[in-house]
């Protein structure tokens, strides 16, 4: 029974497999890394610099390591954002990615406790999460300019430890999974009624607040949320099943893609490449 | 290579540990590790809990040196969209920490409000801090936000 589990788990997390799907992941990261950088270029000076309300996580103490989180001048500001874009297209382009992984993580916890630390929801623990386990992965072992590089060729690859894609896949499970199970029993989603104010607060799109003037009845908002429970219950097995992924990856999809239309929040759409963590693209056996 | 795969099993074990930890606090709010270790596990798993039937936007008063109060634009502090806009200000990693955190934060806020309304040539002897409410309508987000229907609350206590 021992060895048997033994066995299960060294195939599940140990094996070598191809590394196509941890490219494509790493690809999608450095996209959002990227399109996350320029959303908020414009406002450096406020949110980074002393030119703003400068409101770090910690209050910085003379003589020890806090004082590093003193909101710094803009240019030097500016100087610190562009290191987070080189990071960013170091990892879109599997270029140097472990060093720029490790520098993006650096600087999303600098510029996280001086600013970010006040929007801290879900979707970036689980950004920074899939940046911790993709930069340990060799995710540049294909579709890269590494291996460009060293066989001339971008999509050349080499085999990876299959463990960074399982944390991943498991991680993403256990996001629908709790969301889900939270959801079942939060009074708040006992109802449409969380979803027709989700159509007219802070967040909604111009889109959303159309939708909401068609005075839709409450029987559309409890559907939709009834479906949206029943999603979450399913996604975190179906998207385990090959014979129903395809399903689950278009089903996860359009919730994403709702989320965004309806409240903005087009940041959960890295989710969607992010469901490569459970399709092993390649056998290793046929390396090119 | 033995030993690496056994340091990285006992790092897949932990992260597994944690993870059904952080699922069983999601669940029973209860759990076998301490809630600081796994609250940022269970914050990735944590979805739009609840909701507001009423818009919320803080608003800062100084006061002049004729003693009059005028209203101090913060919407160049708070760039963005309006969702994140109100999620920064209602300082909810302070508000995480409790109270005292949370007045401290506000104090801070001020503070800062005035360095920089200074630096733009506006001095003010006095700040002071509150969220306007108003219900949220289908025609827009500032459509209620009438006298009749907004109310002034404490940032602090959002009563």
């Amino acid at each position: 029974m021992t060895k048997n589990l033994s066995k299960a788990w060294h195939r599940f997390f140990l094996e070598p497999i191809a590394p196509h799907s941890l490219a494509v992941m790493r690809i999608a990261l450095g996209g959002t890394l990227i399109a996350l950088w320029l959303r908020y270029l414009p406002h450096v000076d406020v949110f980074f610099s002393n030119q703003g309300l400068a409101l770090p996580y910690w209050e910085p103490q003379a003589g020890s390591l806090s004082i590093l989180l003193t909101h710094p001048a803009f240019g030097i500001a500016l100087m610190l954002y562009g290191l987070l874009l080189i990071a960013s297209i170091g990892i879109l382009l599997g270029w140097h990615f472990r060093f720029c992984s490790a520098l993006a993580a650096l600087m999303l916890v600098y510029f996280g406790l001086l600013s970010f630390h006040n929007f801290l929801a879900s979707w970036g623990r689980l950004l920074f999460f899939t940046l911790m386990i993709l930069g340990m992965s060799g995710a540049d072992k294909t579709y890269s300019l590494r291996m460009r590089r060293k066989k001339e060729s971008w999509s050349a690859w080499e085999a990876v430890p299959a463990w960074p894609q399982r944390i991943i896949a498991i991680q993403i499970t256990m996001t629908y999974l709790g969301v889900g199970l939270q959801k079942a029993y939060l009074p708040d989603w006992q109802s449409g009624e969380i979803l027709a104010f989700a159509f007219v607060n802070g967040w909604s799109t111009p889109l959303a607040h159309s939708i909401a003037q068609w005075n839709l009845p409450m029987v559309f908002y409890d559907s939709a949320v009834i479906t949206v429970k029943v999603l979450h219950g399913l996604l975190p097995i179906g998207l385990w099943i090959p014979r129903y992924q395809r399903w689950c990856f278009l089903a996860g999809a359009m919730f994403h893609i709702g989320v965004t239309l309806i409240m903005g929040m087009w940041w959960f759409l890295l989710l969607i490449p992010l469901y490569a963590a459970f399709v092993d693209l390649k056998r290793p056996n046929s390396c090119a | 290579m033995h030993l690496r795969k056994s340091f990285i099993s006992l790092g897949i074990g932990l992260y597994l540990f944690v993870t059904a930890n952080a699922l069983a606090y999601t669940v029973f709010r209860k759990s076998l590790l301490p809630t600081p270790i796994i609250r940022y596990f269970y914050g990735m798993m944590a979805p739009y809990q609840g909701y507001s039937t009423h818009n919320a936007e803080l608003v800062a008063e100084g006061q002049k040196t004729d003693g009059a109060w005028e209203v101090i634009d913060l919407l160049p502090y708070f760039p963005g969209s309006i969702g994140e806009r109100t999620f920064r200000e209602f300082l909810l990693s302070h508000r995480a920490q409790g109270k005292e955190a949370t007045r401290q934060g506000y104090e801070h806020l001020i503070e800062q409000i005035r360095i920089q309304e200074a630096h733009r040539g506006r001095t003010y002897s006095d700040i002071r801090l509150a969220f306007d409410t108003w219900p949220m309508a289908p025609d827009g987000y500032e459509t209620l936000r009438l006298p009749a229907f907004t109310r002034r609350i404490d940032p602090l206590t959002l009563e």
